[in-house]
């Protein structure tokens, strides 16, 4: 009988924590299935952070280190920087990324490191139980937003992509989204694309993929995908900011 | 390098952790120690090394903490109000058990205080500094030569307790000059195979962490932790006595003991039983050369660039056996010799 | 020796530029009736000049420095009382600026002034220096000054020292390097200046003016014991 589905080889044979339904265990498995058809794992650091996926380091089969809350894009740059023939990636939430490390985001991004972000953009703060994030959407309800994100108080929700593409020194820069098997597909191509950016040297690459949290969004999975569709899609479109030609 | 040149102590400093094997520095600009940095990013490329000018010193450490992860040689330097800022990610080393250099040439504070010299983060260096139980290993200088030779070993000691290494030092040790010999030797070999560089196919993944979720796993982790720090307290400590057979001490580190030593000089001048004791290695503090004077000793005075921080491990280390007397001075300030030659005298006479 | 109204002090970092300063104008401060130390170094937060200032108000020497707390500042901040030197022709003036180019920056705005007025840019040399110790290394900061800080420099000044581990050696193979540099350079060598503690040791080989230091710029172990 011919195998036609199974477990990439980057990624560990255990069960993850992720809630049924999150999007976080389809992240994963892209990032693995890159891995296995770059043959790369033997050579990939990967960088956990802090939030919904730190443990993260438990599910790649490859070295993997655990940064503090924010600060991955800066371990990302010591390892690179030590090891430059290595593939390093960072894995991050929208707390992580776009709110407490926000500096090390942006100048790793200035200086062109060459390594690639997955920045997994949920609109909320997953792991400490549904917090507003800075990419929570406006009017959207959370345990510091209870009565809905309002713009007076708390500003319009940060697109990082669009801010990352102004610097110069980025290469690669894409939104890409998991909520059907089309943009799957897609979001396993830009994946690609950024790891193989890397591998060519040619900077600093960040795929940001638009992600569901069905426990703290309060929905069904199906729900989930419906609302990330709907009401995340028209705030973060998924855009290819910068692709160079040499990954295309 | 063999020959004797003329170095500040920051610069001298930047060239022994390239004598020791140290490529790769991460930093932030702050006074007094710019010219770690700035030698630094004139000298690794020369080696094909790397030097990164951090956005912060919150980035500069967690840089250092991803290339310890790849287990090479790594270094950061800043002053008080930046190590400050470095106290997450050294927490973080400390949990993820990686080796790294960190240099503190510290200025007066608190907040943003004055550029002057000053030794007010002793207890910060000394008692973790960041959240959680833990220790570096802190070693205080006291010349350029002396801080030349600790840093060499800084990087060896780092490695060997996978535990970040403090040279702690001060605004003055770092901007005087003083001529130094810096003779590059081969880096101690220890096992790095935790080191996260890529299972090339050949092993299991390594993994970096300080998480263990667990609270057991969590409680063991901290019990292998502090077995290291005492392995330390066992293993590393360093003074130096002069005149063990006085009757009273002066007690003092870095550049506060240098100038400590002229008053010992100027006391003895005058026929005066005194000695100096300077701890080298402040955690773990020498507390066996306070018992080796004990049976004789009639009273010891600190004198330190701050309001008061090491007397407490002196006294702890005294332990009620003889009188323990204060001088500091603060925000800059150095302490002059006649005004502890004063105040030695004023214990002598209190103790009689 | 000093023969100009106005002496510039330039060189690498750590030459020992406010050494010699301190003790050039100290020296110089009898035969004239007005005389002033500029101290123009961005550069390094200790041992700058400014620190000697009531050492040297005393022996009516003139100090020029950032006014009030903000010469205690680590900012490269200068004072507008510097054009004092170029406006004022009874003035002697020692001018002591920060190390390397990034020192020297700090004389590019004052370039026409300068080119109005009587003066000298010595480059002080010490071999036993990191970065210094080779004629290319001295060369290449020469040229990097003189782009920086848009003044010609005029004269060599070797000042080979290892603090209080001076010897007759370090002195003479630092002299040996500095009139490598005369030669390729064309520049001549002002003076040699030496502690004064070694003088007999070398008067008889050197053929330059000699000029005699005494170290002043010590940490505080060594000052004011006797006070």
């Amino acid at each position: 009988m011919a195998i036609v589905f199974e477990r990439p080889k980057s990624l560990t044979n255990v069960t993850t924590h992720y809630c049924p339904g999150c999007t976080h265990g389809i992240i994963h498995r892209l990032i693995a299935e890159v891995m296995d058809e770059l043959d790369i794992a033997g050579k990939t650091i990967g960088i956990a952070p802090v939030g919904c996926s730190v443990f993260a380091y438990n599910y790649f089969n490859c070295d993997m280190v655990q940064a503090a809350h924010g600060r991955a894009p800066a371990v990302a740059t010591g390892l690179k920087r030590a090891l430059p023939d290595q593939v390093i990636f960072s894995y991050q939430g929208d707390g992580d990324l776009a709110s407490i490390g926000t500096a090390e985001i942006v100048h790793a991004a200035h200086r062109g490191e060459n390594i690639t972000v997955i920045f997994v953009n949920n609109a909320i703060y997953g792991m400490t139980g549904g917090q507003m994030a800075p990419t929570s959407l406006l009017e959207q309800k959370t345990t510091t937003s209870p009565y809905g994100r309002q713009e007076a108080q708390t500003g319009k929700p940060i697109r990082m992509s669009e801010m990352l593409a102004t610097l110069d020194s980025t290469a690669l820069i894409s939104r890409v989204s998991v909520h059907n098997a089309a943009n799957v597909l897609k979001a396993k191509k830009m994946i690609k694309q950024a790891f193989i950016a890397q591998q060519k040297g040619l900077g600093f690459s960040m795929v940001e993929v638009l992600s569901t949290c069905p426990t703290n969004w309060g929905l069904s999975p199906i729900e989930a995908l419906k609302w990330l569709e709907g009401n995340m899609i028209p705030y973060y479109p998924l855009k290819d900011f910068k692709v160079p030609e040499e990954v295309k | 390098m063999a020959e004797k040149i003329l170095m500040k102590g920051n610069e001298a400093l930047a060239e022994a952790a390239v004598a020791a094997g140290c490529r790769y520095f991460f930093g932030y600009p702050i006074t007094p120690q710019n010219e770690v940095p700035e030698y630094m990013s004139k000298r690794l490329p020369e080696l094909k090394g790397t030097f990164v000018q951090a956005e912060s010193e919150v980035a500069a450490i967690n840089m250092v903490y991803g290339a310890a992860s790849a287990g090479v040689r790594c270094m950061t330097s800043s002053s008080s109000p930046g190590i400050s800022l470095k106290q997450e990610g050294i927490s973080y080393m400390v949990g993820s058990q990686l080796p790294c250099v960190v240099v503190n040439m510290m200025r007066g504070g608190p907040g943003l205080g004055t550029i002057q010299p000053s030794q007010g983060d002793y207890f910060q260096a000394t008692k973790g500094g960041g959240h959680g139980d833990y220790k570096l290993l802190v070693l205080a200088p006291s010349s350029i030569q002396e801080m030349v030779n600790l840093t060499m070993e800084a990087f060896d000691l780092a490695e060997k307790y996978r535990n970040p290494v403090m040279i702690l030092g001060d605004g003055m040790l770092g901007q005087m000059m003083e001529p130094v010999i810096i003779e590059p030797k081969e880096p101690a070999l220890y096992d790095k195979s935790w080191a996260t560089t890529g299972t090339e196919g050949k092993r299991k993944p390594n993994v970096v962490n300080s998480l263990f979720i667990q609270a057991e796993e969590c409680e063991k982790h901290n019990i292998n932790l502090q077995e290291k720090f005492l392995q330390m307290e066992q293993n590393e400590v360093r003074y130096e006595t002069l005149y063990e057979d006085a009757e009273y001490f002066l007690v003092g580190y870095g550049t506060t003991a240098r100038i400590m030593r002229t008053v010992v000089n100027m006391a003895r001048a005058q026929g005066l039983s005194v000695g100096l004791i300077r701890p080298i290695t402040l955690f773990p503090f020498p507390h066996v050369a306070f018992d080796r004077v004990a049976s004789h000793a009639k009273g010891f005075l600190v004198v330190e660039m701050s309001a008061g921080q090491m007397v407490e491990d002196v006294r702890l280390a005294v332990n009620g056996r003889q009188p323990v007397a204060f001088h500091g001075r603060t925000g800059g300030m150095a302490p002059e010799p006649k005004h502890i030659l004063a105040e030695l005298i004023k214990l002598m006479g209190e103790v009689k | 020796m000093f023969d100009h109204r106005v002496t510039v002090f330039v060189g690498p970092y750590g030459s020992g530029k406010t050494e010699l300063s301190l003790n050039v104008v100290q020296f110089l401060a009898p035969q004239y009736h007005q005389i002033a130390i500029v101290d123009l170094d961005i550069v390094k937060p200790y041992f700058r000049a400014r620190e000697f200032r009531t050492k040297l108000i005393h022996r009516d020497i003139r100090v020029i420095l950032p006014q009030g707390e903000l010469q205690h500042a680590d900012m490269p901040s200068v004072s507008a009382e510097v054009f004092t030197v170029f406006h004022n022709p009874d003035l002697k003036v020692i001018m002591d600026v920060g190390g390397d180019d990034a020192g020297a920056v700090a004389l590019g705005q004052y370039k026409a002034q300068f080119e109005k007025i009587d003066h000298e840019v010595l480059f002080v040399i010490n071999t036993r220096r990191p970065f210094s110790q080779t004629a290319d290394h001295l060369i290449e900061m020469k040229e990097r000054i003189e782009w920086r800080s848009r003044l010609p420099i005029t004269a060599l000044v070797a000042n080979t020292n290892l603090g209080a581990e001076t010897t007759k050696e370090t002195i003479l193979e630092g002299y040996a390097v500095a009139q490598e540099v005369s030669k390729r350079t064309g520049l001549p060598i002002a003076f040699v200046a030496i502690d004064r503690r070694l003088h007999q040791d070398v008067k008889h080989i050197i053929k330059e003016p000699l000029f005699l230091v005494d170290r002043q710029m010590l940490p505080p172990w060594e000052r004011n014991i006797e006070e």
